[in-house]
């Protein structure tokens, strides 16, 4: 972190702590995003020290790094980013590789449970994750084929123009159609939850190779 | 960064105090209960008096959230209502008006003196005033800081204008008059017409003034479906986008002092408002073309409609090898559609159709509904993209959709099309759209008689040429069109400023390619 932004962080903090002293909640969420948003650039710092040359791990990391702050506070009582990340990796390492997915689906189904309000109820993220025990593979195309699978709808007419018009394929009128479907499920909740969870579901693919290269290269944080 | 309040800020800079009402509490201590409909005042969290600031070191605690934070709560205001003299109750020896033996002529008792009593008694008229005018330097900075918004700055003082002999004063006021337009001529808020009323008549005259300068100048977005609705005298909003955040200004407010309704005078500030703007084009094709691009846009999102007319051009295509059931279906279609003579070669649709064609516009107004209608293509790409990434993170691949093309645009122009009964897309054959029936009659009818260039297909308008934002051989977009398809786009519910600007696709559109 450079001098400027330790500055601006502890201005923040230091307004954080009196809004919430306060009780002032706009106030105090307000400042709480500035702090998200300042620690997101040094988590994206770091992780591309840790791993220079992976983008896809990179970006991990730093989800890793920012989930892990359950408050910008959290982060605020150690000194250096370096410090934090230590902290971070060790909570990591008790957790044994075996279990990660059971890690992981838990805090998926906590997750998507607070997005969509649902409480205990069985989440879409769970019935997917129990319908796919295989995450789809790496690639983006069939990452959008098996999204296109996931809509609601049955028409397969739909689904291919869905399809085509994603990966740029479709004609006019085809995409013409295709739009109309993307915009309609981007804008309804329903469709928001399963996007969600989709988007869950590929971060546990993505944690499952940070999780083997941390294992490898994770030394270099300490 | 929106703040829909719905009221017309004020900044007061006034020292007055609780105790001052009825000598120089100018103006009321409180808004009049009609005016608070449309106007606040900006409040300090640590002042207890009714003004926002009141001296100079009071301004930067409030300013800063602002400035330094982005917070938009209390910034930026419209109106900026200042008293000169912010020490007469701290400090009697500036109000000391002095006289020609360097004494106190007016000392004041246990407070300032009272340099109106000086000019009625007539032993101000060749006095050195020595009064201060802090709230004139903090009005003059806090309206120049804010100068990409519009902010109306009204002088008030009891004072009048005896403080114009001091060079500094004078130098402000030369310094801030063509910037912020402000009147300093005229200080009849003060004194005997001391009212919120009167003050706030010279705040919005002056609001208004400094609107029009940067919205002409493009320095601010009004929304121009407002504008219009205004001209027509039914909407009762105006929404202001600066670089700051958007506003929603209330009309009655804002036309606070139109002796002849607040009503007329906004239909014919915004009347005059759009002209400038519009110039030499045809306003009243601007004001009409967006009835045209909504029926042909509801045209276009009605999926049922859509589907169908593809199906006819489907099975009319096939019409040689169809079983019994698609006959059948064929058969329904040519009834929905009301098609008289399906062999002919100039068979077309008699009912249930959208087609720019079948609107009855004239070429300017089917001009600017054609690029009414870009803009909605272009906002509903710009839309999914942006609910993709927010929905999906950073982490998952972008959304990657193909860019708008001129295929795209033509569909939306024709969305159930009048003929041919084979649509030219059909089948996902990306056929050159300009030798298309549609393409032809875009060539034929919506040529630009300013810019008429033979060689071009589509002379003056150029669908490609729009979507690339290039102008060659007088095809694409005029500047001065670009400007009013910005303040189009800007109307567009769900997306900012920003969004728009930060797209490399629409950038090209309303922007213009950049040269490389």
């Amino acid at each position: 972190m450079n001098r400027h932004n330790e500055d601006t962080e502890k201005e923040l903090v230091r307004a954080l702590r009196q809004a919430e002293a306060d009780d002032n909640l706009a106030q105090r969420n307000l400042l709480f995003d500035q702090l998200q948003r300042l620690y997101a650039d040094d988590a994206a710092r770091l992780a591309a020290r840790v791993f220079p040359a992976d983008k896809q791990l990179q970006a991990g990391l730093k989800l890793h790094l920012l989930a892990s702050l359950k408050s910008p506070i959290d982060r605020y009582n150690y000194d250096t980013w370096d410090s934090f990340a230590r902290y971070v990796f060790n909570g990591w390492k008790q957790y044994a590789v075996r279990d990660y997915l059971r890690q992981y689906r838990t805090s998926i189904i906590s997750i998507d449970a607070r997005f969509s309000g649902e409480g205990d109820e069985p989440t879409q993220a769970e019935m997917l994750a129990d319908s796919h025990p295989e995450p789809p593979k790496a690639d983006a195309a069939d990452m959008y084929e098996w999204l296109c699978s996931r809509f609601g709808t049955n028409d397969p007419d739909e689904q291919a123009a869905l399809r085509d018009t994603i990966i740029g394929e479709a004609g006019p009128l085809a995409r013409r159609l295709g739009m109309s479907i993307l915009s309609r499920h981007l804008e309804q909740k329903p469709t928001l939850s399963r996007f969600r969870a989709c988007r869950l579901w590929a971060d546990v693919r993505a944690r499952r190779k940070l999780w083997k290269e941390l294992a490898k290269s994770g030394e270099h944080i300490r | 960064m929106a703040d829909l309040d719905g009221r017309i800020r004020i900044l007061w800079i006034d020292d007055c105090e609780a105790a001052d009402a009825g000598e120089y509490a100018y103006p009321e201590s409180e808004l009049p209960p009609d005016l608070r409909e449309w106007f606040c005042v900006v409040r300090h969290p640590d002042i207890p008096g009714p003004s926002s600031i009141r001296t100079p070191e009071d301004f930067w605690p409030l300013f800063d959230c602002f400035w330094k934070r982005g917070q938009t709560d209390l910034f930026p205001v419209e109106i900026v209502a200042m008293d000169y003299n912010l020490r007469k109750w701290r400090d009697p020896s500036a109000t000391a008006v002095r006289g020609d033996d360097g004494k106190d002529d007016y000392p004041g008792a246990g407070g300032g003196s009272d340099p109106v009593a000086a000019k009625q008694t007539g032993k101000a008229s060749q006095p050195q005033l020595q009064a201060g005018f802090e709230g004139l330097v903090t009005g003059v900075f806090a309206s120049a800081m804010l100068s990409a918004h519009p902010t109306g700055l009204v002088p008030m003082t009891n004072y009048g204008d005896a403080l114009i002999g001091v060079p500094e004063v004078r130098a402000l006021q030369n310094l801030s008059r063509p910037l912020l337009r402000v009147d300093y001529s005229d200080f009849h808020v003060s004194g005997d017409g001391r009212s919120w009323r009167n003050v706030l008549r010279k705040g919005v005259e002056s609001l208004r003034d400094r609107m029009e300068i940067l919205f002409v100048e493009g320095d601010i977005s009004l929304s121009l479906d407002e504008l219009m609705r205004i001209s027509e005298g039914e909407a009762n909003w105006l929404t202001l986008r600066s670089r700051y955040c958007t506003r929603r200004l209330p009309l009655q407010g804002l036309f606070l002092d139109a002796d002849e309704g607040w009503r007329e005078a906004a239909r014919q500030w915004s009347t005059d408002l759009i002209k400038d703007i519009v110039k030499e084009g045809n306003l009243e094709a601007l004001v009409e073309s967006r009835r045209i691009a909504e029926t042909l846009w509801d045209a276009y999102n009605d999926d049922d409609m859509f589907r169908r007319r593809c199906r006819l051009s489907e099975l009319h295509d096939m019409r040689e090898s169809l079983n019994e059931q698609q006959q059948d279906e064929l058969k329904g279609l040519y009834q929905f559609f009301e098609v008289a003579n399906p062999e002919s070669n100039r068979a077309s649709c008699g009912r249930n159709i959208a087609d720019l064609r079948a609107l009855g516009a004239d070429a300017p107004t089917a001009r600017w509904a054609c690029l009414r209608v870009l803009v909605k293509l272009l906002a509903r790409h710009l839309l999914c993209r942006k609910n993709w990434s927010e929905i999906m993170g950073e982490e998952f691949p972008a959304l990657n959709l193909s860019n708008i093309l001129v295929e795209d645009w033509m569909v939306a122009l024709f969305p159930v099309a009048q003929s041919p009964l084979i649509l030219p897309f059909q089948g996902g054959a990306c056929s050159d759209y300009a030798v298309t029936a549609w393409g032809k009659w875009l060539r034929d009818n919506l040529k630009d008689d300013l810019s008429l260039n033979p060689r071009h297909i589509l002379e003056g308008f150029g669908l490609g040429e729009t979507i690339e934002g290039e102008k060659r051989g007088g095809c694409g977009l005029r500047e001065a069109e670009r400007r009013i398809l910005r303040e189009i786009a800007f109307d567009e519910p769900d997306l900012t400023e920003r969004d728009w600007r930060e797209s490399s696709l629409t950038q090209k559109v309303l922007w213009g390619r950049r040269p490389s």
